[in-house]
């Protein structure tokens, strides 16, 4: 071992000595060794150089051998030479050359990373083909915490207030992380809780068709998002944490999140709490309601006949909530090898939301007007479980999809009311329900088969009790069940061009209604109309060629479905059978064309017939204290047309989008809803009369990118009238409804601190209801401005101003003023921790006050507003 | 110092690891710790001077090893091969020109093997491979400087491959490498140029790798390729590029002609070496 040392070390020393004998006789060359100083090894192919002292330009050079040792010749010109000696990897070193020297034997330093970094810059957005790119790093900026925040940002991508991801005016289809799809329709839950800094791209896929066997075979109209994540945060556990107090009274806010994005395994779990205004359930939302195989064939919503809270305000839902809420989610997703997906979601949530609001509603009755006034306190106990289990393979030959959810949710709503007629009502309005959803799309060569059974099943055993002073206690009780079946299947054959697809399916209802009302005041009803026991069942037939064609950038697609029904009615024992069945044809009509790279034109127009039970118990049923509900023992037929015209622009280099549509849709239908008022009682009831109703609506949005000023620039406009009829008090009144909205939105970021939004609405109402004397229009205006700012690496803060004028009448209106201040601190030596101080409401506003017209009546309300709050906590991610 | 430097070798070499397991379907010939991006404008025909087409070049830096290559094949050969794969829902497609502009096809290693430079290349459908001496370059250091990208560079010129090339090198960065085939210098190559302005590579981002990434043949992951001369190799790809319709007769027995029965003609072709 010493003997290697021995020779390693002196041969090369030996050698320098024979070349430094041979050098001295020639007095221009000069030798000698390059060695690392910290492990005293030789180092190889290092450079040295003989520069020139004056301006460092180079003159001879050379490269140091296998054994570290170099020689060089330096001119004999009286020069003064200096020797620079450098290797990547170690600190560069420089010798004055002296010509009376030799032997040069040169230690160099290691060090790490001494170059200066020149990162090329990925163009913010690429297009490729189908597939948009946004490259992440180039929208965000320091007050982005989640994906979502950015979303925001992007051109042609609108994040709706409810979280609602729209591409260019249209709902994404697909919400995929790492081209899966871990959430379904609750994508929210991924666009509030996945880091910014952990994205990569955004990349928006256009025209996505997520049923592989369809793909090229069916067009869809519908962007996909996905979220591309940077290589450092795939495979391991990303999480988030946000701990928050303050006052006043004493508020807290707990939110945790943790993750994993590993190749085939995905989960992302969260848990909320928070007593101070802020919404949990919101990201818990279903999202993307059109279902991509079945459209809204499947679409059921169990409502309830008791309504008892007011509406909600149109102001962000934190400004008046006053909850305690916690929520906690839990969903995993798993695929096999063989590419079998396995995914399940789990929701809980327990919700307690106070509120307090004064309203104001004025009925037109033809030749009078009624007011009423109402001051509610109000108290809901939510609780709710959600639960969802997924089973999916999606490839080349065969789609097969099985959904699993059931619902249990629990509500409890206390309502205080004076005023006109002071009350207290309680409510116990659950809906529980279990579902199932199997979908199966196989294909055969240029054939295609689609196998689908969908079941729901829900229960509503409701109850109401009402305390009016002087007056019987009313008690309702509503046990209400339904079961909705829907078997179908479809064949498709594709030829070139050409796919043909017919479908055939049995919609199936089945219901029952069950309710008892006692302790109601004489009003002239009889006792037996106060109790409802009904069955009933509706079947619905239809056969649905489908015929899509699509050529180059041309799509068309037709649908000529036939429907027929028929019914059975079980009241009180006594069976009813419905004697027609009458056939309708509901043809639709889409035609998309893409005129060139930027400009794509769409036209579409159809047909439907909307058959429901919704009015079909003839008893009555107590929706609250004011709202008596009669059945129509009818069949609800809404049949309407629809025209619509569209044109979107789209220019993702020069990013500039637009989008412009235009619809038209009158419709029939066979019942006029009939308030008639007896008292403060509104008794509504459905008359079978055919009349018409007709909606028109143009709505158009552009937005502009610019990179050099960063700012996105947008501009969005409205334009709706819709007229129907109705009998109010046994007039027929006919209301004509406009309204026009203008949306500025600008987002600058003129100066790497410094980032400027504002936005606004613009909107104009007016409603005219026929005898009734002409309402004069009013208007709304909001406006917000965000003014954020990056003070230095760890300090930022983000100041948003609100202003609301809402006309309430003629001549009274109403201006709010809400603005909220944060500021955020995050550590030089970790981003990791994040630390903010947050105020809502810094004007203590108290109340929000507004107005709003629905057919043929307005209405004035005023809402208690959270006061001043601030929250102080901590936030970090992992 | 030193115990964090083990560690940071162990954790880099861990990750490398897991890398090199997915992504390295051949042998990793060495990791490479700085990528550089140089934008490449090549002239598609000398007798229209405004015909050029361009390119972006990476250019991979290991310890030994340096490896140059069209970055824009590189990323639509890794979305078809991830696609390949199964694994990426979201880029299925059968079809490659879903994928966006592709690069040229070349790979050159340099001092692979030692001493020597390797080059790769696809012409038609057969992969061709030939060597060149690494050290065949005659510079002439001339007194001019410079700024690229923020380095100072120092002017340098050879005759090489039958053309003269003007080249800038930072003497700071001491890595004796640059783009195409360009080595020997006391310092990394940032531009380069030929006297009539057909070619020109210049630097446009130069980082490093965290982890390392690994220098592997990537040529589709294939190493099925075909060893010829330089000569060989550059009269081929002169005869493919100026009358394919010949080559394929020649090379593949396939033949085409026109309705007059002459071979249909190519562009004017101006490869970057001639021979």
């Amino acid at each position: 071992m010493r003997y290697n040392i021995c020779i390693k070390i002196f041969l090369p020393l030996i050698r320098v000595c024979i070349y430094s004998t041979i050098c001295i006789a020639q007095q221009s060359n000069i030798i000698g060794t390059v060695t690392d100083v910290s492990n005293k090894k030789f180092i190889e192919r290092a450079s040295i150089t003989v520069c020139s002292k004056s301006d460092g330009s180079i003159i001879s050079y050379t490269f140091s051998d296998a054994k570290g040792i170099f020689s060089i010749s330096v001119p004999n010109a009286g020069k003064d030479f200096m020797l620079r000696v450098s290797m990547i990897g170690y600190a560069a070193k420089e010798y004055a050359y002296q010509s009376n020297i030799h032997i040069y034997n040169f230690e160099l330093t290691p060090t790490v990373h001494e170059l200066k970094e020149v990162f090329v810059k990925s163009p913010p957005i690429v297009k490729r083909s189908d597939t948009l790119s946004y490259n992440v790093a180039s929208f965000a900026n320091a007050q982005d915490r989640t994906i979502g925040d950015v979303l925001k940002k992007l051109p042609g991508v609108e994040v709706a207030d409810d979280g609602t991801v729209s591409y260019n005016g249209k709902p994404i289809n697909k919400f995929y992380i790492e081209g899966l799809d871990l959430l379904d329709k609750k994508y929210g839950i991924a666009t509030n809780s996945i880091t910014a800094k952990d994205v990569q791209d955004v990349q928006v896929l256009e025209n996505h068709q997520p049923i592989k066997v369809l793909k090229d075979k069916v067009f869809s109209d519908n962007a996909a998002i996905n979220l591309k994540l940077k290589d450092a945060a795939k495979s391991k556990w990303l999480g988030t944490g946000d701990i928050e107090t303050g006052g006043t009274p004493f508020l807290w806010k707990a939110e945790g999140t943790a993750m994993n994005f590993a190749g085939n395994n995905q989960t992302l779990n969260t848990f909320k709490t928070n007593n101070a205004g802020q919404d949990v359930t919101k990201e818990l939302k279903s999202l993307s309601i059109e279902d991509i195989l079945n459209g809204s064939d499947n679409l059921v919503q169990d409502q309830s006949k008791i309504q008892l809270l007011p509406s909600e305000p149109p102001i962000s839902k934190e400004r008046s909530l006053f909850n305690k809420s916690w929520t906690g989610t839990s969903n995993f997703l798993h695929q096999t090898k063989s590419g079998v997906q396995f995914r399940t979601n789990i929701t809980l949530t327990d919700d307690r939301q106070t509120s307090n609001s004064s309203t104001q509603t004025n009925y037109f009755l033809g030749d009078s007007t009624l007011k009423i006034l109402e001051t509610k306190n109000s108290v809901a106990y939510n609780k709710k479980l959600e639960a969802g289990q997924n089973i999916n393979v999606n490839n080349k030959d065969y789609y097969l999809n099985n959904q699993l959810n059931a619902q249990a949710f629990f509500q409890n709503i206390n309502v205080q009311t004076t005023g006109s007629l002071p009350n207290n009502q309680k409510g116990k309005i659950p809906v529980h329900f279990l579902e199932n959803d199997f979908n199966l799309v196989k294909a055969l060569g240029k054939h295609i088969l689609k196998i689908g059974v969908f079941v729901h099943y829900a229960s509503q055993p409701q109850s109401l009790l009402i305390n009016i002073p002087d007056s019987n206690l009313q008690d309702q009780h509503v046990n209400q069940k339904q079961l909705f079946l829907h078997p179908n299947a479809s064949y498709s054959f594709s030829l070139r061009n050409i796919s043909l697809t017919v479908q055939t399916g049995i919609q199936y209802t089945k219901g029952n209604y069950n309710t008892n009302l006692s302790g109601f005041g004489d009003i002239g009803i009889s006792a037996d109309s106060l109790r409802n026991k009904y069955a009933y069942s509706l079947f619905q037939y239809y056969i649905l060629p489908k015929l899509n064609y699509d050529k180059d950038e041309f799509h068309l697609s037709l649908q000529l479905p036939i429907r027929t029904f028929f019914y059975n009615e079980n009241e009180k024992d006594s069976l009813n059978k419905s004697k027609e069945n009458p056939i309708y044809t509901c043809p639709q009509l889409n035609i998309s064309y893409q005129l060139n790279d930027y400009w794509k034109v769409n036209l579409s127009s159809g047909y439907t017939v909307n058959v429901s039970t919704d009015n079909l118990p003839p008893g009555y049923i107590l929706g609250n204290y004011r709202s008596l509900n009669v059945g129509a023992n009818h069949l609800s037929i809404v049949k309407q047309q629809s025209y619509s015209v569209g044109a979107t622009y789209e220019d993702a280099v020069h990013e500039l989008f637009f989008y412009f549509r235009g619809s038209y849709s009158p419709s029939t239908k066979n019942y006029l809803s009939n308030n008639y008022f007896l008292g403060y009682l509104n008794i509504i009831n459905n008359t079978l009369e055919e009349n018409t109703a007709k909606n028109i609506t143009f709505s158009s949005r552009i937005s502009k990118t610019i990179d050099s000023w960063k700012s996105t620039f947008s501009l969005s406009a409205n334009y709706n009238i819709s007229q129907g009829y109705l009998i109010q008090q046994d007039a027929l009144l006919l209301n004509k409804n406009k309204s026009v909205t203008l949306s500025p939105k600008i987002d600058v970021h003129p100066l790497d601190w410094l980032i400027l939004g504002y936005e606004g609405s613009f909107i104009r109402n007016k409603l005219s209801v026929s005898n009734a004397p002409a309402e004069s229009p009013l208007n709304q205006v909001y406006q917000k401005i965000n003014v954020g700012a990056i003070i230095s690496k760890s300090w930022n803060f983000k100041f948003t101003a609100e202003h609301f004028y809402n006309q309430l009448t003629n001549n009274q209106s109403h201006t709010t003023v809400f603005s909220d201040f944060q500021i955020r601190f995050i550590p030089k030596k970790s981003n990791r921790w994040q630390y903010s101080i947050s105020a809502c409401n810094l004007f203590n506003q108290k109340e929000f006050k507004y107005s709003t017209f629905s057919s043929a009546s307005s209405m004035t309300q005023e809402y208690k507003i959270r006061p001043l709050n601030i929250l102080a906590g901590v936030y970090f991610n992992w | 110092m030193k115990r964090y430097n083990t560690v940071y070798l162990f954790i880099s070499t861990v990750m490398f690891g897991v890398i090199g397991y997915h992504k390295a379907n051949a042998q990793a010939l060495d990791s490479a710790y700085i990528e550089c991006r140089y934008s490449f404008s090549y002239i598609l025909d000398s007798t229209k001077t405004e015909s050029k087409g361009s390119d972006v070049m990476s250019l991979l830096i290991g310890k030994n090893i340096s490896n140059f290559f069209s970055y824009n094949q590189y990323r639509v050969d890794s979305l078809v091969n991830e696609d390949k794969k199964g694994v990426s829902e979201t880029e299925t497609s059968d079809n490659k020109n879903k994928y966006g502009k592709g690069g040229l096809s070349y790979h050159i290693f340099q001092n692979y093997p030692t001493g020597k430079i390797s080059y790769f290349s696809k012409l038609i459908t057969k992969d061709y491979k030939y060597e060149e001496d690494l050290n065949s370059y005659h510079w002439n250091i001339l007194k001019d400087t410079s700024v690229i990208l923020g380095y100072k560079v120092q002017k340098a010129a050879c005759f090489y491959g039958g053309r003269n090339w003007i080249v800038w090198f930072a003497p700071d960065i001491a890595i004796s490498s640059g783009p195409w085939k360009f080595n020997g210098l006391p310092g990394l190559v940032l531009s380069a140029e030929d006297d009539k302005n057909y070619f020109n590579f210049t630097i446009v981002g130069l980082n490093y790798l965290f982890p390392k990434k690994p220098i592997i043949f990537n040529i589709e992951g294939k190493e099925q390729y075909k060893n010829i001369k330089k000569e060989e190799y550059l009269k081929l790809a002169y005869k493919l590029n100026t009358n394919l319709f010949t080559f394929m007769k020649e090379n593949l027995d396939i033949t085409i002609t026109r309705a007059d029965g002459t071979l249909p003609k190519l562009r004017i072709y101006t490869p970057i070496e001639l021979y």
